[in-house]
């Protein structure tokens, strides 16, 4: 995955070397770092995670105020996994909508034609680093995501999973290019993705591209991406026992991105 | 390695101008609209770029090839007529007798024309024609004018360009309505000189209701120098009608294989590729089905063995569903070993309004030290909302657990290695006709030779 050059000014670097909290909001860590002037529209962060540090790191970048409402948004977030580290990454876009998902809130954003892109690299540097990454997105009106990933192992005793999900309603259009690149000297890895897109929308469009790169024979890869709309069973299942169409159908979008 | 004396009734110059496709075209005497198809190709060929994804190709020189060579003057009819050196090479690749217990008809390609074409008396009667493509053209003009082109045009890669600026050879197959031709139609192609590329055409036409079986064999002996085999097949299935198209290349560890194959289906047809890759030194190759009407079916099942140094087998599968109810599967199998490199380069598309398609394609890939290689490019590419689409894709080393299984069992771990592999391999080889299957497990059990240890 190429990797664009942005000015210095626009990039962050933390280190997470002490175990202060185990739930981190990723706004909550670069609030301090960036400076007025700094933009907010095109991100660029590289988070590296010490030797046996452990974290969940919510990413909320996107509640940044106003970004919203912006036409369009690039994040670049790259992790660098030493030795023991665990990360567990959650990115969710617009999870009250997917919770709570009706008309009113639906018209409040319908406006939003924002276009959001996301960049996300995980560098596994350090034996035995682990990362869980879990993407959830609900894409309404003309919305158009990107998410770019790769799982990048760079050391033997690897571990990476990905789970990335997708729901489109009217015309969003959602692509995802996910990669898993298992260099020569990380034997023993084990990297799974999983990305599942469930099509409502009339003009929805998805272009799922994962990619998988094995450069040693060591290895335990797999990758799924399943397209699909709302099941007919589960939907007359569910109105069965007296659950109108509209809830029901929120009810299996629900249950879709837990 | 196969010896034999190089009789050539004509051999073009070295490297490829406008000269030696007019020369190609002068010597098949040609009518006008084909010379002049050769020609706009020749010119798309030179203008375009070469392809900037996918394996290297700067070693090819396009410049370095033999374009045309033709063995004998007139295409044989029997057996016994066929010159003594080509029936020497042939010997060694086991025709006769395959011939004689298997085949309705057979079209061996020797260099660049086709020598020996015979069907069988009764598929001639039912109206089967099974001919090679440039006599086929002269034959019957008016339906090699209808579909010529018409799947793959000369503009679509640059590789087809030249395939259509130089073609030579190849098999013409028209099955008329209703026939159903219940024994596999087979060819053999070969490359048997120094650096002679060889640009077979194929034309398969299933008409309503039709059913036909297509196998093409590929051997070639071992030569130094770069050899460039461009091959283009298109294949048409009219309504209801069902084809089968068999191949497995095992050209010379110095082959550029860069073939275009595509087939259109039309309503309630069904298309199956059974593709298998085991020589060459880059092979790119990505059959394709374009599902054009309502019910259509197509099936790619393929195994890819990288198998020597820098050897690359880029292969997928194409699928482009462009009307409702269509549906589609792919399967690919691959291995890579002693630094060879594999890939899956794939394409599903839905447009939008082709309703209630479905699809699923499945990659996996059996890799066996830390200097091969094996990637996945699959690419999903859906603008309906009703689709079913499924991909899966798994890379994994030979299961530790099952080999200690088998070794525990008294089997010791060379054949232990190969069973698994055989079984890893399995569901392509069931696939095949018996002679074929039979064929196929002795090139992957050659290929394997050695992995073991």
């Amino acid at each position: 995955m190429s990797t664009k050059s942005y000015a210095q000014k626009d990039f962050v670097q933390i280190n997470i070397d002490k175990y202060s909290c185990s739930v981190i909001k990723l706004k909550d860590l670069i609030i301090n770092k960036i400076r007025q002037e700094f933009d907010v529209m095109h991100l660029v962060v590289k988070i590296v995670l010490e030797k046996n540090i452990s974290v969940e790191i919510i990413d909320d970048l996107i509640d940044f105020e106003g970004l919203l409402k912006l036409s369009s948004v690039e994040h670049e977030i790259e992790f660098d996994l030493h030795e023991n580290s665990k990360l567990f990454y959650t990115c969710k876009l617009k999870p009250q909508l997917s919770l709570e998902y009706n008309q009113a809130i639906l018209q409040e954003l319908g406006d939003s034609s924002s276009k959001l892109t996301k960049r996300l690299i995980f560098n596994l540097t350090g034996s035995n680093a682990h990362a869980k990454i879990r993407i959830r997105s609900l894409a309404i009106s003309s919305q158009i995501f990107k998410f770019q990933t790769l799982q990048n192992h760079l050391h033997s005793d690897t571990f990476s999973c990905l789970c990335l999900k997708n729901v489109l309603f009217d015309s969003a259009k959602v692509e995802c290019n996910n990669s898993i690149k298992v260099n020569k000297d990380a034997c023993k890895s084990f990297a799974n993705q999983v990305n599942r897109n469930l099509i409502i929308g009339e003009n929805a469009h998805v272009i799922s591209s994962p990619q998988l790169e094995i450069e040693n024979e060591d290895v335990k890869c797999k990758h799924g991406a399943v397209t699909k709309v709302i099941d007919e069973e589960q939907f007359f299942y569910l109105q069965n026992r007296g659950i109108d169409a509209v809830s029901a159908k929120q009810l299996l979008v629900k249950g879709f991105l837990s | 390695m196969i010896e034999d004396n190089k009789n050539y009734a004509f051999k073009s110059e070295l490297g490829l101008n406008e000269k030696i496709v007019r020369e190609i075209s002068a010597q098949k005497q040609e009518p006008e609209w084909m010379l002049e198809i050769r020609l706009n190709a020749l010119k798309y060929f030179v203008d375009s770029e070469m392809p900037k994804w996918g394996p290297d190709l700067s070693v090819l020189d396009p410049q370095n090839i033999f374009y045309y060579v033709k063995q004998t003057e007139k295409v044989e009819r029997s057996w016994s007529d066929v010159p003594e050196d080509v029936k020497q090479t042939f010997e060694h690749l086991g025709l006769p007798q395959a011939e004689k217990q298997y085949l309705a008809g057979l079209g061996a390609q020797y260099e660049s024309e086709t020598v020996y074409h015979n069907l069988k008396k009764e598929w001639a009667e039912k109206g089967v024609i099974f001919l090679d493509t440039d006599s086929a053209l002269k034959e019957f003009p008016e339906i090699f004018k209808e579909y010529f082109g018409t799947v793959v045009p000369y503009n679509d890669n640059k590789f087809a360009a030249l395939n259509t600026a130089v073609w030579s050879g190849g098999s013409f197959i028209y099955v008329p309505p209703k026939v159903h031709v219940t024994v596999p139609l087979q060819a053999y192609f070969r490359i048997n000189a120094e650096r002679v590329g060889q640009f077979e055409r194929t034309l398969i036409i299933a008409d309503q209701d039709s059913i036909v079986t297509y196998v093409e064999g590929c051997t070639a002996p071992a030569y130094s120098t770069s050899a460039l085999h461009s091959a283009v097949v298109e294949i048409i299935a009219k309504p209801s009608s069902r084809v089968r198209y068999y191949t497995i290349q095992n050209w010379s560890k110095n082959v550029f294989n860069l073939v275009t194959k595509r087939a259109v289906a039309y309503k309630n047809s069904v298309i199956e590729w059974i593709d298998g890759n085991l020589g060459s030194n880059v092979t790119m190759k990505y059959p394709a089905v374009v599902l054009k009407e309502e019910g259509a079916k197509a099936e790619v099942l393929s195994i890819a063995i990288a198998s020597s140094h820098e050897q690359v087998q880029d292969t997928g599968a194409k699928m482009i569903h462009l009307a409702s109810n269509t549906s589609s599967r792919v399967i690919s199998k691959s291995i890579s070993r002693n630094g060879g490199r594999s890939s899956y380069r794939g394409l599903i598309k839905v447009i939008k309004g082709a309703k209630h398609c479905k699809s699923f394609v499945q990659c996996d890939a059996l890799i066996f030290d830390k200097k091969s290689r094996s990637d996945a490019y699959p690419t999903m590419n859906l603008a309906d909302n009703t689709v079913n689409c499924a991909h899966e894709a798994s890379v994994s080393k030979i299961d530790d657990d099952q080999l200690f299984y088998l070794t525990s069992r008294g089997i010791d771990a060379n054949s232990a290695r190969t069973m698994i592999v055989n079984g890893f391999v399995e569901p392509f080889v069931k696939e095949l006709p018996m002679e074929f299957a039979v064929e196929i497990n002795r090139l992957i059990e050659l290929e394997m030779e050695g992995s073991v240890g």
